[in-house]
């Protein structure tokens, strides 16, 4: 009788050591998963996602280092009618020169995978940004898509403003009329302009978010 | 020898055939057709555009989804010519690629404007041009435009053009205009909910819908229709981008009719 008592005990142990270790895997696995799914993707009003991306001399910038800045994040192909419409017009190169005298960070983010349009080389680059005389405080490289897919960025352009307390205060189009044809930007809305002058004179934005337009990017595994 | 001579002019003749395919100018090739030759002013008529587009390439829809650009057409009419109603556009293709959705075409399509001749003006002829503007994307996208134009005669005769059978034809597969009075939406916080509760007699069972008001729904979510009888209640995401909900919403629904037969027909509802 005490014989199987004892036997009875030594499983109730057994089991209990079980449990524990299924629970522990399923922990494990709970907060990799969590880990994997923490990052949610940019809302205006919330807290900006983090990230650390390369530029093209191969320097890193991470988000929250410029923590205390207002920050533009600029998705770009300099190869999509879209974009020249803005470049070749110099009106994106305007606002760079602007906003990073009044000490904007502007990062251009460039989310196109290997081999497909809009991913250059850094000779291409040096070129294509030397002709435009592009005026951006760094051009990321983001090959996996990792970081244009966490800014539901759709698009080029697509444009999120980020405030020096890391907030999203505007996500969208560069402005409101949704065209390749410069001479549309002279009657257009520059939301960009706008939410950036707001913000840094205490006023509100008025315009959050807009439908961004332009060439879709081309992310990986199509 | 003249086998090889034979090889190389064929891969030769091969090389120059892809080569002229990626010829930028050469991706829509368009033209215009009336269903009428001849004329008596007073009746209506109707002009079809056909863009033929190349393979592999997409042109967009009125609501282009995630990116692109609606194809837009401007016409140059004689006076005592006049439009009636928009554009009749085909059933749009959803055009996926890296989790994002576009609404377009990736084969020739074609648009079809409905006009009225007014007693008005003395016409010998009716000139007719149409300015088609378009953005056409494989992975890269380019913007174009092109112009047609078209002569229909005036005179005592109606006389239909050869191209009247294919207009009537295409009109008959277009999507039908259905005046919805029950039918509502609700905007959730983030879903919505459209209410379709009247709709076409012979509608059996909806298969799909799209919503042409832009900027209103995430183009990537799923289109969840439940069927009842003489109803049928559709759920979709709300885009990030739908701040302010407008009171109207612009709707294609495609269904089978009580025999089975793919048919659609558009729509606009309200919130009230």
């Amino acid at each position: 009788m005490a014989h199987q008592n004892r036997m009875k005990q030594l499983l109730v142990i057994n089991k209990g050591l079980d449990m524990k270790k299924i629970s522990l895997v399923l922990a494990i696995i709970l907060f990799a998963t969590t880990a994997i799914f923490a990052k949610d993707a940019a809302k205006v009003g919330s807290k900006a996602p983090d990230f650390v991306l390369k530029d093209k001399d191969g320097v890193e910038h991470k988000l929250s280092d410029y923590a205390g800045k207002y920050v533009v994040l600029e998705w770009v192909n300099y190869d999509c009618p879209f974009v020249k419409k803005h470049y070749e017009s110099e009106n994106m190169q305007k606002l760079q020169r602007e906003f990073t005298k009044k000490g904007v960070i502007w990062l251009s983010v460039c989310s196109s995978a290997e081999g497909k349009q809009g991913n250059f080389t850094k000779d291409e680059l040096d070129k294509k940004q030397k002709d435009f005389k592009t005026a951006e405080t760094a051009y990321l490289i983001d090959e996996s898509g990792e970081v244009g897919k966490l800014y539901n960025a759709k698009v080029t352009p697509d444009m999120a403003i980020i405030n020096p307390n890391q907030e999203v205060i505007y996500l969208g189009a560069i402005d409101n009329i949704p065209s390749a044809d410069k001479s549309d930007i002279e009657k257009a809305d520059n939301y960009v302009m706008k939410a950036l002058n707001s913000a840094m004179n205490g006023e509100t934005v008025e315009v959050k978010s807009s439908k961004p337009y332009g060439c879709g990017i081309k992310y990986a595994n199509k | 020898m003249k086998n090889i001579a034979l090889t190389i002019i064929t891969i030769m003749f091969a090389f120059c055939h892809n080569l002229s395919a990626e010829n930028t100018d050469e991706l829509v090739d368009l033209s215009i057709y009336s269903n009428v030759k001849q004329l008596q002013i007073g009746s209506d008529f109707y002009i079809a555009i056909k863009l033929s587009v190349a393979d592999e390439w997409h042109i967009y829809w009125k609501n282009p989804g995630d990116s692109g650009l609606p194809t837009e057409v401007k016409w140059t009419l004689p006076k005592g010519v006049e439009k009636v109603g928009g554009l009749k556009w085909q059933i749009p293709e959803r055009i996926e690629w890296s989790g994002m959705v576009n609404y377009g075409f990736e084969h020739d399509v074609y648009l079809i404007q409905k006009f009225k001749t007014s007693r008005v003006v003395d016409l010998q002829s009716i000139d007719i041009t149409a300015d088609v503007s378009w953005l056409i994307c494989k992975e890269k996208c380019i913007p174009q435009n092109d112009k047609a134009s078209i002569k229909i005669e005036v005179g005592e005769m109606f006389e239909k053009s050869s191209e009247n059978k294919m207009i009537q034809d295409l009109l008959a597969k277009a999507p039908k205009t259905f005046k919805a009075v029950k039918s509502k939406f609700k905007a959730g916080k983030e879903k919505l909910e459209i209410r379709l509760l009247d709709m076409p007699s012979d509608v059996a069972e909806v298969t799909d819908l799209f919503v042409v008001t832009d900027e209103i729904v995430e183009n990537n979510s799923k289109v969840e229709i439940k069927n009842n009888s003489n109803s049928a209640v559709v759920e979709l995401k709300l885009s990030p981008y739908a701040s302010d909900m407008p009171a109207e919403l612009e709707l294609l629904v495609l269904y089978k009719d009580k025999n089975g037969s793919p048919k659609s027909y558009e729509t606009i509802i309200s919130n009230k």
